[in-house]
């Protein structure tokens, strides 16, 4: 083996890349884990197909894996209209608020971001009034190492969270955008588990095993009803 | 130990895709805004023409017509049936009783006997507020007389006793403190019969003679009093 490719590794080297691989394994089990909570809630969330479609199915009225798709595309659409008029609703409110902001003020160019009006923690128009917000830009936190840049220091603080009554029409905006927006994705995502849901069973539903089927198995005679004795009762 | 390494390899398979799941959650959700535009003007176009935000599908109908079937089969709505006319007046317009009888159209009799159906309101009583024909029951039921009832006299101040039976009753409770006599003796001197006081207006002078033209009121006192 080329010796130049060799790397030496002293034992400070060695202990940081084992806390990296322990902190690289830790954090694809802590996205496992959410990924296997989001798993769940969609499966919960796909139950609710089997409720909007059940009558449908189990009086036989949709017959084939096809009638059962498109009908459960249908009622799937129609619950999520149901449940995303009240965010779209309140997205719109919220870019109402901003509108209607920016017609008073005839001030179209209007920069949600801003956290100061000049002065360091006074004022502000924006959401940023309510932000940490580091000056990434100051060229001191820099340093160059073998040609890269890269942050050497944190970087100077140059805002404070604090309210401004200029700013509230964007707090209004941006309350209505994360609330709505929330609201309005969980329903996207159930609408999305309930369309999967509904591929399945059309899958599911239909199948037809033939696991426990004997061909040497005589068939069963359907029981015949009952005669009376009486023959007076067919009267 | 084995579960963390499921859970490490899920992370390695959710990060992988993650970036499919987000573009189909954003595909939904673009979807389903299209959707509910498409739907908001449907529904201004519905409710002007009168019609439901979301028509019934024609599986759904489907459904609801096999459902109403078979309510209908096994709920038969049972057939009216006329029933004989207890009352024989004719029909002369307005509501029809049904001829029903509960058990608080039966008079109690004391005597055992199988009870009368009580006399009901005949229509023109109910709608146009007559008074009640008076009609003879074809059967007469044996009343007995009852003893007239004992009435309670209510606010109506009692006699007052005589002296000889508050001394019969003193006789009777020797052993009654003379204090708890002479103190019942109060009370029932306390209780005297009403008699209405004269008022200021009996004061007025009214001829008996002109009772039949009116009541003559006379002011001849008034500066005297």
């Amino acid at each position: 083996m080329n010796p130049n490719v060799l790397i030496k590794l002293t034992e400070n080297d060695k202990r940081v890349i084992i806390a990296l691989l322990f902190a690289i394994i830790l954090l694809f089990v802590i996205i496992g884990l959410l990924g296997s909570l989001i798993v769940r809630t969609m499966k919960w969330q796909g139950k609710k197909c089997d409720t909007l479609v059940s009558d449908v199915v189990t009086n036989h009225i949709v017959k084939t894996p096809h009638q059962l798709r498109k009908y459960a595309a249908k009622k799937n659409i129609r619950h999520f209209l149901k449940q995303a008029w009240i965010p779209i609703i309140i997205i719109l409110v919220g870019v109402a608020t901003i509108c209607i902001r920016n017609a008073i003020t005839k001030d179209w160019s209007y920069d949600l971001l801003n956290y100061n009006n000049g002065t360091p923690n006074q004022g502000g128009t924006g959401i940023g009034t309510l932000l940490f917000i580091w000056d990434f830009k100051d060229p001191d936190s820099y340093t160059k190492i073998w040609g890269l840049t890269l942050l050497a220091k944190w970087p100077p603080l140059i805002n404070e969270p604090h309210f401004s009554v200029d700013a509230i029409w964007c707090y209004v905006y941006i309350l209505c955008m994360v609330v709505g927006g929330t609201w309005y994705v969980i329903a996207a995502q159930a609408y999305l588990a309930r369309t999967i849901r509904a591929i399945k069973l059309s899958k599911k539903v239909f199948e037809k095993s033939l696991d426990n089927f004997d061909q040497n198995t005589p068939p069963q005679q359907p029981q015949q009803p009952q005669q009376p004795n009486n023959p007076t009762q067919l009267m | 130990m084995v579960d963390l390494l499921k859970a490490f390899g899920r992370g390695i398979l959710y990060i992988l895709c993650f970036p499919f799941f987000l573009v189909a959650l954003a595909l939904f959700a673009v979807i389903g805004l299209l959707a509910f535009l498409f739907q908001l003007i449907k529904s201004i176009i519905f409710f002007f023409t009168g019609q439901k935000f979301f028509p019934e599908l024609p599986e759904d109908k489907e459904l609801r017509l096999m459902r109403e079937a078979e309510e209908a089969k096994n709920n038969p709505q049972p057939q009216p049936q006329p029933q004989p006319q207890v009352n024989n007046q004719p029909y002369q317009g307005g509501l029809l009783y049904e001829e029903t009888y509960d058990e608080d159209d039966f008079l109690e009799e004391p005597t055992g006997e199988a009870p009368l159906p009580r006399q009901q309101a005949s229509i023109e009583e109910v709608v146009f507020e007559e008074e009640p024909k008076e009609e003879v029951s074809p059967i007469q039921a044996p009343v007995e007389e009852k003893p007239a009832p004992i009435m309670q006299e209510v606010n109506r101040p009692e006699p007052e006793p005589t002296k000889e039976l508050l001394h019969e009753e003193d006789s009777q409770d020797d052993f009654l403190d003379p204090f708890d006599v002479e103190e019942q003796q109060a009370e029932e001197e306390e209780l005297e019969v009403y008699q209405p006081k004269g008022t200021t207006d009996d004061t007025y002078s009214i001829d008996e003679d002109d009772t039949d033209s009116g009541v003559n009121i006379n002011f001849d006192d008034w500066g005297k009093r």
